[in-house]
């Protein structure tokens, strides 16, 4: 890290109709320097990223690039000076290849013709870089990858212009922790060249030792910045959220207890789906949760999807408290009292354009008869944002207005309405900031004491050892172990998940 | 927590306060039934015969046709679909009623029959749509075809005579108001109670909103597609019927101008085509606001190649008025964008 400036800010302001999205925003970002931007959501982080990469002009403020003052008018600008951003929400395209992708916008031109080789070349090289040559080839269709992969290759179509400046928004939320770790390399290496990095994220021990320096936004303020050293995880805790967050955390009321003895609501045996995963067995009891632990692509979300019937599996039988139950499609499993909150929210979860009563109603309207109770679906709506706390202006609201963790909300509510006894939820707290995965955390918590089951996916560790009673973990879609509550550590359930360990189970 | 309980009482004593006006505000078929409204009162102030009986049974009789099968394309629009061969039905099952009473078939007989065409037309459709995955448009422009050419090879091309008690269907009227309007006010009512009230109706908007996260919920897609595309088809060859039986004259070619009127007056009456949103109030409006320019027009002494323009003017407008009305929403959109790019 040098003291030569990159981008510097001076109270940068922005506005949209009814909120201040940047209040007055001092940052100043060195070469060589990783730079994290801390918040919750709605702080303001990505609209100020969007307005140094020239997506919003910003109403109020300066921007300067190397000491002088610029102003973008769009993003191909902010690129054609060094800038490089890595979005959050995959901005791929889904039918292109990876090449194809990755050099959109900027092809490296023979003539009028596309210079295939250069272009095939360069991605190998970018993906080899990546660590993903060998998983991931120039010509793969981008729709084929997994999520991670995905949001590799977003990291490659930004590095692809050669950035002097780069910004990430949130690139771990779709990423394990071997994925991270590569990614967390690759921003080192990128420190060495003297690229001046912006790194947001919600996992906060990813930037203790990454980043340089940080600084905190709450609704669209500036809180505070510093050097890392002046910080601890608590410190930025508290200052991200204004409050104390471990009491809400640790809220968590059910008894940890022995639940072998209890009722087996669910048992599955010698699930398999060809390509995906083979011979998964496991049981779950009552009030239990137990958690999946695994690499992206581990066969974990498609065990879920299976059990649930929306991609049934090819062979193996499932249990629902003793009767074997042939699950061929999502409605014979509602009806066996099963939810599965999936893992992306708005490809498979919400009605995005519908509002939120009718979000919340829909699958107790599949369970009624023909004509709809108004009334009765009114309320319900109305309890559940009561009960779960769901920001809304009102129930006829359209749920695509709603924040990330509301959204979830209203998924969990509509489950909740049709008084499940098995929950199947998948990455429940991807992409949402710490107030409401809280939130999610205590509500996970509150049901299982309802004697309500739940088998956990999820990429955060600490969160499978916060909630679950056990994990099981899964490699290369065989379930590799089962570890009890007092056998859970990081660096064991790694182990598992890397394929380093194994145990019948 | 405090704040968000909060807000819901704000919530609840404004609506409470919200009157008849602002409630029909904030329909979504205020803008287009404003469009008509107004159209209506410029029509009536220029020509006073406008609003005389036997000219409003004339305009309500025009779009009785597009009207019907308008309510079965709404569903199929609203599930994410799409059928551009309801005219071809309808040609067809005009031409099958009238042939199947010209050959001595029992004229109520004939009439299930027909009507049983028009759903097999429909379930066809679907077949392909869902059986074998084909993309809708590209079905149902082939199926277009197909089903006019059939209507054209059951008759050599040729029109055919009806004459039965059947044609008080398309002929008849009820104290002066025609029986087929009646019919129309009659389907609309239907199919506006099927769309809201019940839970057939909350699946077609779930499928057209999201079809991953429908089957997720426990719908079964395949099912709803079925019955959506069998529902239009139904009601295209109550179209033909009521064509035929009004002229007493079977035309092959009767549906084929009604395709894309179709699809417009869906489109009018405030339906996405992306599906999950519309309604069949709407529709009617959509038709009944292209059934009085038309009349307009006439009354006027226009050129009918004006009409044809001012048609698509409308299409148009009534896009842009969607828009304008949901400006207010449009900035929430906008702010609600940004936020989601924060998460």
């Amino acid at each position: 890290m040098t003291n030569e400036v990159l981008m510097e800010l001076v109270e940068i302001s922005k506005r949209f109709p009814g909120v201040m999205a940047v209040d007055r925003v001092n940052i100043k970002i060195c070469k060589g320097e990783v730079h994290a931007i801390l918040g919750e959501n709605g702080a303001g982080k990505s609209t100020l990223m969007n307005i140094m990469f020239g997506y919003y002009p910003q109403d109020g403020g300066k921007i300067f690039w190397k000491g002088n003052e610029i102003k973008f008018d769009n993003p191909l600008e902010a690129q054609e000076v060094g800038i490089g951003m890595v979005h959050q929400e995959n901005s791929l395209l889904p039918d292109l290849d990876v090449q194809d992708n990755i050099f959109l916008g900027h092809f490296p031109i023979n003539g009028l013709m596309i210079n295939r080789n250069v272009e095939k070349t360069r991605t190998l090289e970018l993906l080899n870089e990546l660590y993903i040559g060998d998983l991931v080839k120039p010509d793969t269709i981008v729709h084929d990858l997994t999520m991670a992969q995905k949001q590799l290759v977003e990291i490659a179509k930004a590095l692809s212009s050669n950035p002097q400046f780069i910004m990430f928004d949130e690139p771990t939320a779709s990423l394990t922790s071997n994925e991270t770790e590569i990614l967390i390399k690759i921003i080192r290496n990128l420190k060495e060249k003297g690229v001046g990095i912006i790194y947001v994220t919600h996992r906060l021990n990813e930037i203790f030792g990454l980043a340089d320096t940080v600084t905190i936004l709450r609704d669209g303020k500036h809180i505070i910045s510093g050097p890392i050293s002046e910080f601890n995880n608590e410190k930025v805790i508290k200052y991200m959220v204004g409050r104390q967050l471990e009491e809400q955390v640790y809220g968590l009321e059910r008894v940890r207890e022995d639940r072998s003895n209890l009722q087996t609501v669910l048992k599955v045996e010698n699930l398999t789906k060809k390509r995906y995963f083979n011979n998964v067995s496991f049981d779950l009891k009552r009030g239990e949760i137990l958690g999946f632990a695994g690499l992206v692509g581990a066969g974990r979300s498609e065990v879920l999807e299976a059990i649930f019937g929306y991609e049934p599996a090819d062979s193996g039988e499932i249990y629902v408290k003793g009767d074997k139950i042939k699950i061929t499609h999502p409605m014979i499993s509602t009806q066996a009292n099963i939810g599965l909150i999936p893992e992306e929210r708005k490809l498979k979860g919400l009605f995005l354009e519908l509002s939120v009563k009718d979000n919340i109603n829909v699958v107790v309207d599949c369970k009624s008869g023909m004509f709809i109770n108004r009334k009765k679906r009114k309320e319900n709506a109305e309890e559940s944002v009561k009960k779960l706390e769901v920001k809304t202006s009102s129930i006829e609201q359209a749920v695509m207005n709603l924040s990330g963790g509301n959204q979830q909300k209203v998924i969990l509510s509509r489950w909740l309405l049709a008084s499940p006894e098995i929950l199947l939820v998948d990455e429940p707290t991807h992409g949402i900031d710490v107030g409401a995965k809280a939130e999610i955390y205590k509500i996970i918590d509150k049901l299982t004491i309802d004697g309500i089951s739940i088998l956990l996916v999820s990429s955060e560790l600490p969160e499978l050892i916060l909630l679950c009673d056990r994990i099981a973990i899964m490699y290369h879609g065989k379930m590799v172990g089962i570890l009890n509550r007092e056998e859970f550590s990081q660096e064991r359930v790694m182990s598992y998940a890397t394929g380093q360990l194994q145990r019948d189970c | 927590m405090s704040i968000s309980n909060f807000d819901l009482s704000k919530e609840k004593n404004g609506r409470k306060r919200s009157n008849f006006f602002s409630r029909a505000f904030s329909m979504n078929e205020f803008g287009i039934f404003l469009a008509l409204a107004v159209l209506c009162i410029a029509l009536g102030t220029a020509k006073p015969t406008f609003f005389s009986f036997t000219n409003v049974m004339n305009v309500l009789q025009g779009i009785t046709l597009v009207g019907i099968m308008a309510v079965g394309e709404a569903f199929v629009i609203i599930a994410g679909g799409i059928d551009l061969s309801v005219g071809s039905i309808m040609s067809l099952s005009g031409l099958m009623i009238a042939y199947l009473v010209h050959a001595g078939v029992d004229p109520t007989i004939s009439l299930l029959i027909t009507l049983a065409v028009g759903f097999l037309c429909g379930f066809f459709n679907a077949f392909l749509i869902v059986k074998w995955k084909l993309n809708p448009f590209i079905t149902t422009l082939a199926t277009m075809n197909i089903y006019q050419g059939f209507a054209y090879l059951l008759t050599g091309g040729m029109p055919v005579q009806i004459n039965s008690y059947l044609n008080f269907i398309g002929h008849g009227n009820i104290y002066g108001v025609p029986v087929s309007v009646i019919i129309m006010f009659f389907i609309v009512l239907a199919g506006h109670i099927l769309l809201t009230r019940t839970v057939f109706g909350k699946k077609v908007f779930a499928v057209g909103g999201n079809e991953r996260a429908a089957k997720l919920s426990g719908i079964r897609v395949e099912n709803a597609k079925f019955v959506v595309y069998s529902i239009v088809g139904v009601l295209c060859a109550l179209a033909g019927v009521i064509s035929t039986t009004n002229l007493g004259i079977a035309d092959p070619t009767a549906g084929s101008s009604m395709n894309l009127n179709v699809i417009a007056a869906v489109v009018i009456g405030g339906a996405s085509l992306a599906g999950g949103k519309g309604s069949v109030i709407g529709v009617l409006i959509g038709a009944a606001i292209m059934g009085v320019l038309r009349n307009g027009f006439v009354l006027l002494r226009f050129s009918i190649y004006i009409q044809m323009i001012s048609l698509g003017v409308v299409i148009i407008l009534a896009v842009l008025i969607d828009i304008v009305r949901n400006k207010g929403n449009i900035f929430v959109l906008i702010r609600d964008q940004i936020r989601r790019n924060q998460n």
